[in-house]
């Protein structure tokens, strides 16, 4: 089975509407900590606030987060 | 800085005081009767001052985070956002961690007993509460940081 990592264009899709991590954390009602979190990796969002974000930033939740093949091929 | 976000760093200040101040209160008042009447005068003392300033830290940093809860009283929005689900995944993981050092904790009094010198019941319920409490709180300031 192929070994995949969750990643994520959060950062990305959040600079292009010109927001802060507050701001957007604001917009879903978290703290500024879990948007960081989130956006560095570190912590795997809920499908809820993965779809709140993807509301939020007006962009499909695929787009905002999609799996990658870290050996690539099965192991 | 938002409110949330200072609500949050109230919370991290307020626990690390309740834990330094916990942590010194029971850590002093336990090796104090683990010592018993071996101990010299002074350090009886100076251990007797360092539980009563422990308890002292303790209540004010439980009086610290004061606050946030009239905050959250007033507002159950910033409630769910100050206990947001990063919040509550971290707490869970502190939780797990606070309870496998209970677990490991556990081998003190059977290794003590092994080597012949058996601890009181008291004295190993209070080293459980003072190593169950302090590996929590500290495993969720080290958590939460991310």
């Amino acid at each position: 089975m192929p070994v995949e990592r969750l990643r994520n264009t959060l950062r990305v899709e959040r600079a292009r509407r010109g927001l802060t991590q507050e701001g957007l954390a604001d917009l879903v009602g978290v703290t500024r900590k879990t948007i960081n979190t989130v956006e560095n990796g570190r912590f795997v969002p809920s499908t809820v606030l993965a779809l709140r974000l993807a509301r939020a930033l007006s962009r499909p939740v695929e787009i905002l987060f999609h799996l990658e093949s870290v050996r690539g091929g099965e192991a | 800085m938002s409110t949330i976000d200072e609500l949050v760093s109230i919370r991290r200040r307020a626990l690390i005081g309740v834990l330094i101040g916990f942590g010194a209160w029971q850590a002093a008042d336990l090796a104090d009767r683990f010592g018993g009447d071996a101990l010299p005068r002074s350090i009886h003392a100076a251990l007797g001052a360092v539980t009563l300033l422990g308890a002292l830290i303790y209540i004010a940093g439980l009086l610290w985070l004061s606050p946030v809860f009239k905050y959250l009283k007033a507002d159950p929005e910033l409630r769910l956002s100050l206990n947001d689900e990063f919040v509550q995944h971290v707490r869970l993981r502190a939780s797990s961690f606070g309870f496998g050092a209970v677990l490991a904790v556990q081998a003190v009094p059977i290794v003590a007993a092994v080597a012949g010198v058996p601890l009181a019941g008291d004295m190993v319920a209070r080293l459980t509460i003072l190593v169950g409490v302090t590996s929590a709180l500290s495993a969720f300031l080290v958590f939460e940081r991310g």
